[in-house]
């Protein structure tokens, strides 16, 4: 199911390019949409690509890519909304910052992670940024435990190493709730 | 009950997010002091990180308007590192005002961080004399009863 159905943004020439993501679903985006994820620029600033060429995203899940590709084209929208206007800048800058709450509230803890690394595989610096501060959101002031679910991690110390690391941290300790 | 299947299936194949040291790191210096000391106690991996003490020094110089002049990092590496900055210093200076929720969401001045960098070195040399005595003048770290 290709994503042709969507309107093309229109102040973008009728250039496309199609993107593969790891399951073979294709989508299709204008130019100036896929310019934004760097991995997809570099790959055709290779001399000789033409850009009937489908580039190849393994690492990234169609879900993923569709997210990736609804923010990078709002984000190209609102970039040509601002300019000299501080006003306009103003309030451009607060468009993207609700667009950026809106992707991440709707996404459970797994969905944030894929999109994190997705957005490092395709090199998105903005996107990268405002995942990682989500991320770290949802992780502050949260107790031991709590990180480990998060990211599925095993507690590795040993029972030494574990109480030496606690004790060199304890000050953080104080005050944080046992959630 | 399929989703959950499909979604299992998808993650086996996919690299974890803790292969990425670099985009943890990024995740890390979010944080704030309290969180990024309960990071350093989640695991190995972890607390190798967090011991990056160039996190430390983002998270001492974070809400100064200006950073800090280069020639003020020789002299905090010298003097025990930016993270002991933050544990003997900058964290103890603002808790003097009260709350430890200030501590996490105030942003302080940059006469606080001057302030946490002098009494940084006088930690330093009291250490060198042999530890704190009654006369100490890290008494400016200790919360007060107002």
């Amino acid at each position: 199911m290709a994503n042709n159905g969507e309107n093309p943004s229109p102040d973008v020439g009728g250039k496309t390019v199609k993107l593969k993501a790891d399951d073979g679903e294709i989508f299709e985006v204008e130019e100036a949409v896929a310019m934004e994820l760097q991995t997809v620029k570099s790959f055709f600033d290779d001399d000789g690509v033409s850009y009937d060429t489908v580039v190849p995203l393994l690492n990234v899940s169609s879900t993923a890519l569709a997210k990736v590709i609804q923010y990078c084209r709002r984000a190209v929208e609102l970039r040509a909304k601002s300019g000299d206007d501080e006003g306009a800048n103003e309030k451009a800058r607060e468009e993207r910052e609700g667009l950026e709450a809106e992707l991440v509230r709707e996404e459970s803890d797994e969905g944030i992670k894929e999109l994190i690394l997705a957005a490092n595989y395709l090199n998105i610096k903005d996107m990268l940024s405002f995942l990682c501060r989500a991320v770290g959101d949802r992780i502050k002031n949260k107790s031991v435990e709590y990180v480990r679910r998060f990211f599925v991690l095993e507690n590795d110390f040993s029972p030494e190493e574990e109480e030496r690391t606690r004790n060199e941290v304890a000050w953080a300790f104080e005050g944080v709730d046992a959630d | 009950m399929q989703q959950k299947k499909a979604e299992e299936k998808e993650k086996k194949p996919k690299f974890c997010i803790n292969d990425h040291t670099d985009i943890l790191t990024e995740i890390l210096k979010r944080l704030d002091g309290p969180s990024l000391g309960v990071a350093a106690c989640v695991c190995r991996l972890w607390s190798a990180i967090a011991r990056n003490d160039s996190l430390w020094e983002h998270l001492c110089f974070r809400h100064v308007a200006s950073p800090a002049p280069s020639s003020v990092r020789p002299v905090v590496l010298a003097l025990g590192g930016y993270k002991r900055l933050y544990m003997v210093c900058v964290r103890p200076v603002l808790s003097r005002l009260g709350h430890s929720d200030l501590v996490r969401r105030r942003f302080w001045t940059r006469d606080e961080v001057q302030l946490s960098l002098s009494l940084f070195c006088v930690d330093y040399y009291e250490r060198r004399l042999g530890g704190a005595s009654a006369s100490s003048l890290m008494f400016l770290c200790k919360p007060v009863n107002v």
